[in-house]
């Protein structure tokens, strides 16, 4: 086990020295830059605490759509990778096209997947939607 | 970036001297003007002797940014035909001056036009209240233009190096488009996919294509007190549907914040249509508009995995660039959320 501080204290008190004392002494055409690194550093820091959760959760989901397996010994990536391209060769092929439960549960699946990818990047924008 | 054309500057100014028979050209001002991801605009001031455009000249030039690598967008000279096609039209477009393909003056291909006053900060537009003149009115002069821009069709014979979308649903040209690029990419994008396949299945019947600026959003045009000044930024003009650019003015994501604004965040939409309707005698329908809302929104979400694309592949490494990869969820949902809409309304109808 690593020594602390974790990834996410790592990251949030970087991100907060940033801020803090590096923003206000930084010329006015470098602001925005020092604001998209410290918004890098928030997706990064909420991806450090999430952990594998999300991409465990969408291979369950993806497995049960498909009616597929995981595959021994494949790396977590990789089998969400091969089993989102077999989704996207099914939907364009028509398959989910018919009014159906399972058109429903890949819809809501897919609605699932967007608003887990903005929970991460950018989760002011989920609750604007009304969404968490 | 600055010195790359600074470097050019006296071969500029006799190119443009020769370029309008004038005996001598000085350039006394050149600054990069601020936005631009692909290309670079710079303000030149010249000051002439003699020739048609004697006395002292305010312009931009437009070039591609230094290192970039042309993309799927339209290069300088097409683009330089789309706005002299849209000038000679009546649009509000800063009239375009020379074109120069000759890769002795600076490097690159470029071309000039008329420099117009104002500011084309979407953000200052949004906030400021008498910015660009009343509001409705300005969004509906807006709506004016792009009816304007209509008046070019495919079957002009015009811009005959924009592909022509094989005869069949309007969007099928645009959906094959990005799903080529789709292909491209090792991962996949299963939201992207569920709505271009939702657009393929519930396409409206083909209309005349006519010109469509493909970016008409807040932060492409220029505004001063008074008004528009001017339609920027036509390097993604295609063929397309006369909703398209319409639609695409009103996404989410181009209202920076102000989401109850739905005209580009500082008007609301109707405005914009009662200027298009005016100008085009075509009446705007909620239901054909919402097809082109999905379509805008996926589209966009198909640039942004571009355009971060562009920064992972290491060609082309910028920051900006790179965190756009992350906004294509944003899109996805406000497509998903249209399709409900959209299937919401098509029950109702119906029933």
């Amino acid at each position: 086990m690593q020594d602390r501080p974790t990834p996410e204290e790592l990251l949030s008190y970087a991100r907060k020295v940033l801020l803090n004392s590096i923003l206000p002494t930084t010329p006015e055409d470098k602001r925005i830059e020092i604001l998209m690194i410290a918004s890098a550093m928030d997706m990064a820091t909420r991806a450090a605490v999430r952990g594998e959760i999300p991409l465990r959760t969408e291979l369950a989901a993806l497995c049960r759509i498909l009616g597929a397996n995981e595959s021994e010994g494949e790396n977590l990536q990789a089998a969400v990778l091969r089993l989102n391209h077999q989704l996207v060769t099914e939907i364009r092929t028509g398959t989910f096209d018919v009014p159906s439960p399972q058109r429903t549960e890949v819809r809501d699946h897919l609605f699932e997947t967007v608003c887990d990818k903005l929970r991460e990047s950018k989760p002011k924008h989920l609750k604007a939607e009304g969404l968490s | 970036m600055t010195t790359s054309l600074e470097s050019s500057r006296d071969r500029l100014a006799s190119y443009l001297a020769t370029a309008n028979d004038a005996d001598a050209a000085e350039i006394t001002q050149m600054s990069l003007l601020v936005g631009g991801t692909l290309q670079e605009n710079w303000r030149i001031d010249v000051t002439f002797k003699g020739g048609r455009e004697a006395g002292v000249q305010r312009y931009v030039l437009r070039t591609n940014r230094d290192g970039a690598i042309p993309g799927a967008t339209l290069s300088r000279p097409q683009e330089y035909a789309v706005m002299k096609a849209a000038f000679d039209v009546g649009v509000a477009v800063p009239e375009p001056l020379l074109l120069c393909e000759d890769d002795a003056v600076i490097g690159r291909d470029f071309f000039t036009m008329r420099f117009v006053e104002g500011t084309a900060s979407p953000h200052r537009l949004v906030r400021e209240e008498m910015l660009g003149g009343p509001h409705d009115a300005l969004a509906e002069r807006l709506g004016k233009e792009a009816a304007r821009m209509q008046r070019v069709t495919a079957d002009s014979g015009l811009l005959s190096f924009m592909p022509q979308p094989e005869s069949g649903a309007p969007g099928a040209g645009i959906i094959a488009e990005l799903r080529a690029y789709l292909d491209t990419q090792p991962e996949p994008h299963p939201v992207t996919e569920w709505v271009l396949r939702w657009l393929e299945v519930n396409s409206p019947p083909p209309r005349p294509l006519v010109l469509c600026h493909g970016d008409y959003r807040n932060g492409n045009f220029m505004v001063d007190d008074s008004g528009l000044t001017g339609v920027l930024d036509w390097e993604l003009a295609s063929w397309g549907d006369p909703l398209q650019d319409l639609s695409y003015f009103c996404m989410k994501f181009w209202r920076f914040g102000m989401t109850d604004k739905t005209a580009g965040g500082f008007a609301d939409r109707a405005a914009l249509y009662r200027g298009y309707e005016q100008e085009s005698g075509r009446t705007v329908s909620p239901e054909e508009i919402l097809y082109w809302d999905i379509m805008g929104n996926i589209r966009w979400a198909v640039i942004s995995i571009r355009q971060a694309e562009r920064h992972l592949s290491g060609r082309e490494p910028d920051l900006e660039m790179c965190l756009t990869g992350r906004v294509t969820a944003e899109m996805e949902l406000e497509a998903m959320r249209l399709i409900d809409e959209a299937e919401k309304l098509e029950a109702n109808n119906a029933g």
